[in-house]
């Protein structure tokens, strides 16, 4: 009676399997007599070293590994920190904010304006859209009908998520009402500022798109106007 | 005896069913009444976008764009114009040859960027002084009403301009040179109202005066354009009475809106 074996061909426990000696991605035939080393099949044999072969050394584990979300390409986290930097540091936005803006960060901006008023006992929520709203077509009219070159057209998201993103020094102020009495000397020249701050930024980008540098004064003052806006809502 | 095979189906196979891809989205619903009805509500949807692209299209690249065509030199040229249209002893004529064109290379040539921005500005300025001296809680509703009740007054003080272009010899006059010839007072109420704060209101009343003769010089000389514009197709010898009546009618809308606001 010939003793079982296993589909591996193994006998002897103690006995390496002869397929698995040299490469265990080698394939042995018995039968032939014959060998067919892993690779050997490839067209390219170049791209032979890629695979894997036993008389190489083991590929040591240099690659880190990446966080979760950048590996499942789920990237609007970093994109909203980075594009929020920008905003705030005045740092060069990256020409993909520029050519297909997100609304994520604008929505998360919004919501987080009219919540933290909430720590204060003011419920702004309806202004806060409402004007958001009215303004943001408003300066989509204003600053189409500024663009002279015929054919050239802002978007309706393009423009909601510039003007979204700017609101980033707003809601400092807003975080900063929670601690300190903003209706005061002190308050109104910090108002000043963060509306200048997020005025300077959003019209950086808009002159780099309409690329109306002689007219960056007129394209800046209504911005100015819309921030102000939010500043006084968000003081009184 | 062989026991009888009874053929065992499962419930859920309808599940592992392969699709057929090659079959239309129509022809999987069923219901033809259901697949023509979806149908015609796609087409219109998309009939809907490529007009309302159309639309916006024509919109940006109609005759419009051009009260919105300033530039720096015509913004600080017009505001000196307003405030000074007395003591101004330039030419008051809209010149043929650019008020289709451009309005940069003429001054006397409408606008809305200024009206818009006068506006804004001098209802968020008495909102900030109403915040910083009054009732800071009601600001958000009395920046909200203010606005309105701005551009209710200023419609209907449109509407009487064009009843009383229409009364005055049928003068066929743009309702859009219109809003723009009667909103540039925001430019000058907004200068009152800094001048005011800058000053205490010790010189309210002078200054007061002085912002609405401006006002009703501006709009008399700019209304004699648009009539002199007119004038050319028909006789009117109701011109210098029709430029009053329009100026007073801008003086008395102004001291609506100073009561108002």
């Amino acid at each position: 009676m010939q003793p079982l074996k296993n589909p591996f061909g193994i006998i002897d426990p103690n006995e390496k399997p002869k397929q698995y000696q040299n490469n265990p991605f080698d394939i042995q035939n018995d039968e032939l007599n014959e060998t067919i080393k892993l690779g050997d099949n490839v067209a390219n044999q170049e791209e032979k070293h890629l695979l894997f072969d036993s008389q190489k050394s083991q590929p040591q584990e240099t690659v880190e590994d990446l966080p979760l979300l950048e590996d499942l390409d789920i990237t609007s986290p970093l994109l909203i920190k980075s594009r929020i930097m920008s905003v705030l540091f005045f740092q060069k936005c990256d020409s993909e904010y520029l050519e297909d803006p997100d609304l994520s960060g604008p929505i998360l901006i919004v919501v987080s304006l009219g919540l933290l008023p909430l720590l204060t006992g003011k419920v702004h929520f309806n202004y806060i859209y409402g004007i958001g709203l009215w303004g943001w077509m408003l300066l989509y009219l204003l600053m189409n009908f500024m663009i002279q070159q015929q054919g050239k057209q802002i978007e309706f998201y393009k423009i909601l998520s510039y003007l979204g993103y700017g609101l980033a020094p707003i809601v400092v102020l807003s975080f900063l009402s929670v601690f300190l009495q903003l209706n005061s000397s002190f308050g109104y020249a910090l108002a000043i500022v963060c509306a200048f701050w997020s005025t300077a930024s959003v019209s950086k980008t808009f002159d780099t798109i309409l690329g109306l540098q002689h007219r960056r004064l007129l394209i800046a003052y209504p911005l100015f106007l819309f921030y102000c806006t939010f500043v006084i809502i968000t003081i009184f | 005896m062989k026991p009888e095979l009874i053929p065992m189906t499962d419930p859920l196979d309808f599940i592992m069913i392969p699709v057929d891809q090659n079959k239309s989205f129509q022809s999987r619903i069923g219901n033809p009444f259901l697949e023509e009805t979806a149908s015609n509500i796609g087409k219109k949807i998309a009939l809907f976008g490529t007009k309302y692209e159309n639309f916006i299209c024509s919109l940006f690249s109609s005759q419009y764009r051009f009260y919105f065509d300033v530039d720096n030199q015509y913004i600080l040229r017009k505001l000196s114009l307003l405030h000074t249209p007395i003591i101004y002893r330039g030419d008051w004529t809209l010149s043929n040859e650019t008020s289709s064109v451009s309005i940069t290379k003429n001054m006397h040539a409408p606008d809305l960027y200024l009206p818009l921005m006068g506006l804004v500005t001098l209802v968020l300025l008495q909102c900030l002084n109403i915040g910083i001296n009054n009732a800071p809680q009601y600001i958000s509703i009395y920046m909200i009403n203010s606005f309105w009740k701005c551009l209710i007054i200023s419609s209907i003080e449109v509407a009487l301009m064009r009843i009383l272009f229409f009364l005055f010899g049928n003068l066929k006059v743009s309702i859009i040179d219109l809003v723009s010839i009667s909103n540039y007072r925001y430019c000058s109420l907004t200068t009152l109202f800094i001048f005011n704060l800058i000053t205490y209101h010790i010189f309210w009343t002078v200054g007061t005066m002085y912002i609405l003769l401006s006002q009703a010089v501006f709009v008399y000389k700019s209304t004699q354009i648009c009539i002199e514009q007119q004038i050319q197709k028909c006789e009117n010898s109701f011109e210098p009475t029709l430029a009053l009546f329009l100026s007073l009618l801008q003086v008395g809308c102004s001291c609506l809106i100073f009561y108002i606001l």
